[in-house]
């Protein structure tokens, strides 16, 4: 019986060292600081994210200019944009923060940056 | 109801542990981002019910305790070999192989579920863990971006763990001629 129990918690204790050597291999660390290297799974999708300084954009990008114009408009701060092809046209998904702290979905028009859908 | 031969090895905690943690985790799994509410509450209810496992490990009936299930490595390896030639035994709870993917399993939906709480909380600075994430600082784009790819690592890995769970209930049936999946809905086994 105490060698049963001993046995089990060699087992749990690998299994606990297998996971976090996953973690460690996968994402280097604890996994915080280094996605980095681990920026794109999909091919089609690509994320793009804010280069964010405080409250300036970086002036040079034209299209987070208008994101941010958009996220202004909707009295929210980005918190993800994801570029995407959606049947053939190509979209930013939005995740925004409203001032309440809720989470909404916004879809735009990459190139007009016409709102299409929100959720 | 109870035919003969037959007895009871999942008590009700367990079955309806189980078929909750297969509905939340193919909620989460599916609608991801979309529906962020239904995402964040399956989650929840992911790791909700993960920790009651534990809880339930050290105190629920025979079948459902650790102490049942979870075998030292060499005798988990041997019965890995044994499956591999089909001379498996059978068990009436769950076989070492199974009690190791149970603990994997839990030890992932915790990860998946402490990530996603986190991921949840660096994002809107809302959620259990809004706090924590603020002050682990990961809040922002960084940081975030990293979690998020941890958990859908570990989301993915989790689902693949499932496949060879359900493997192994399917093999193990043929082997044994019972039906393992059943077992989990009525709880009773040939004895």
């Amino acid at each position: 019986m105490a060698d049963q129990r001993k046995g089990a918690v060699v087992t749990m204790v690998l299994i606990a060292a297998l996971l976090a050597g996953i973690g460690v291999w996968q994402f280097g660390g604890l996994g915080l600081g280094g996605g980095e290297e681990h920026e794109s799974e999909g091919e089609h999708e690509y994320e793009e994210r804010y280069m964010q300084r405080g409250e300036t954009v970086m002036p040079t990008d034209d299209s987070s200019v208008m994101l941010e114009r958009i996220a202004a408009e909707e009295n929210a701060r980005i918190v993800e944009a994801e570029r995407e092809r959606e049947h053939g046209r190509d979209v930013y998904e939005l995740k925004l923060a409203g001032p309440d702290g809720r989470v909404r979905e916004l879809k735009v028009d990459a190139g007009s940056g016409e709102v299409i859908d929100r959720d | 109801m109870k035919s003969a031969g037959e007895i009871r090895v999942w008590d009700l905690f367990v079955r309806v542990f189980h078929w909750l943690l297969v509905l939340g985790f193919f909620t989460a799994y599916l609608v991801e981002d979309e529906m962020l509410g239904l995402h964040v509450w399956s989650g929840y209810l992911v790791f909700g019910l993960a920790l009651l496992r534990i809880v339930w490990g050290l105190v629920g009936s025979t079948h459902a305790r650790f102490g049942d299930f979870v075998y030292g490595p060499s005798k988990v390896a041997r019965y890995a070999k044994q499956v591999i030639t089909f001379s498996a035994p059978r068990h009436i709870g769950h076989n070492p192989a199974g009690g190791a993917m149970i603990v994997l399993l839990l030890m992932n939906l915790i990860l998946i579920s402490l990530s996603g709480m986190v991921l949840y909380g660096a994002e809107t600075q809302a959620g259990l863990l809004g706090g924590i994430a603020e002050a682990l600082g990961v809040a922002g784009e960084r940081g975030a971006e990293a979690l998020e790819e941890m958990h859908e690592f570990f989301a993915n890995l989790t689902l693949l763990l499932v496949v060879i769970h359900v493997s192994g209930v399917l093999f193990e049936s043929l082997l044994h001629g019972e039906n393992l999946v059943r077992a989990m809905f009525t709880g009773r086994k040939r004895s």
